[in-house]
């Protein structure tokens, strides 16, 4: 109703006032292997790109593609938070769909996995009537699913951001995989931190020690961003992460500890239920 | 575009790249119309390297996620509950 009603706002006597509209795109994880078609001709079909790039090739590279593209990267300022430069961020592609632009916003990886700007854009600019899309991608975590062989079917995958991990009690199941996404700022209640240290991890590996023990081997993933990049998979005991060398594109995988602990009682009602049924049938086939 | 970058998207596509030899890589580079300290660059795989040259920024920050910053306090009645104070459900009258 929202959108219908700005519409009809839009048209005024015989002038068609221009609504502006939003797309977020993702641009993968590396440069050039996996920005699909529709993502790219979203920014290529729009008035005004804003990107945030993981890599500053990247940024050129999508610079490339459009003759105005706008970093977000000026948003990020030492000593401010980042929930306000994520703020600022929206605001400023907002600004230009209320001016009625076609705005495209190109994200790293998917732009709505571990994304808050631009699921915050997309919501915003539909409340306010415009038409808004996002558009899936290839994000770091099916990068890390790839590069390392795992299958989220095999044991189940349980996935937080790190600092939210510690600062919340969660219940975790030891039994299937564990994967900490921006590992390298874990446990920073500022938001300003460009990486926190051995005493924040000390901190987290209290939470991680009653459930994997010291020894218990865990990854250090990052996807390439570049074609002639390698994927980072540095395997180490558990308690060596305390001085591992750990960026803003960082993530920890915690491999299953435990094996998976059938429920017995559930499954002696399931086959209970399975054996009725085919005696059912039997009977009903006569 | 610059010749690097669309070299480094052509590569991207490109499936054949991790067969690629060490000379096949540099000959590809060196057919590449770039300037000399480009070609180096590239044939070094030195990315800093690359994007200083074409002008990018030093330094990336690639987070779009921040954590709510209010999780319970540790004088609150309900600091022992998994729900953060913002997101738990209204209660029931």
């Amino acid at each position: 109703m929202a959108t219908r009603s700005r519409l009809k706002k839009a048209i005024q006597g015989d002038v068609e006032v221009k609504l502006g509209s939003l797309a977020c795109v993702g641009l993968g994880m590396t440069l050039g292997a996996h920005l699909a078609p529709r993502a790219r001709s979203f920014i290529e079909d729009a008035d005004v790109v804003f990107v945030a790039a993981s890599d500053p090739l990247v940024e050129l590279w999508v610079q490339g593609m459009h003759p105005d593209v706008r970093s977000l990267q000026p948003y990020y300022a030492t000593d401010k938070m980042r929930s306000r430069t994520y703020d600022e961020m929206v605001a400023a592609m907002l600004a230009q769909v209320f001016a009625g632009k076609r705005v495209c916003g190109a994200f790293y990886g998917h732009p709505g996995v571990f994304a808050c700007v631009p699921h915050r854009a997309v919501e915003q600019a539909r409340n306010a009537g415009h038409d808004a899309v996002m558009e899936a991608a290839v994000s770091a975590e099916d990068c890390l699913y790839a590069d390392l062989g795992i299958d989220p079917g095999t044991f189940g995958c349980q996935h937080y951001e790190a600092s939210q991990f510690m600062m919340y009690r969660r219940t975790v199941d030891p039994s299937a995989y564990l994967v900490l996404w921006q590992i390298g700022v874990a446990g920073d209640p500022t938001l300003m931190s460009r990486g926190t240290g051995a005493e924040y991890r000390e901190i987290l590996l209290e939470l991680l020690r009653p459930l994997y023990g010291d020894d218990h081997e865990v990854v250090i993933y990052q996807a390439a961003t570049l074609p002639m990049d390698t994927p980072r998979a540095d395997r180490m005991p558990l308690r060596e992460l305390l001085h591992a060398r750990l960026n803003d594109a960082a993530t920890l995988v915690l491999p299953p500890s435990r094996p998976m602990e059938p429920n017995t009682a559930v499954v002696a009602r399931l086959r209970r239920l399975s054996t009725t049924d085919g005696q059912a049938s039997t009977m009903a086939g006569g | 575009m610059s010749n690097s970058i669309q070299f480094l998207e052509s590569m991207g596509r490109s499936s054949s790249v991790r067969r690629m030899s060490v000379a096949e890589y540099e000959a590809a580079v060196d057919a590449l119309d770039i300037d000399q300290t480009e070609a180096v660059a590239l044939k070094a795989r030195d990315a800093s390297a690359l994007a200083g040259i074409l002008g990018a920024r030093p330094n990336m920050i690639c987070m779009v996620w921040a954590p709510d910053q209010a999780p319970a306090k540790e004088d609150d009645d309900r600091s022992d509950t998994d729900v953060p104070d913002e997101e738990a459900p209204p209660a029931q009258e």
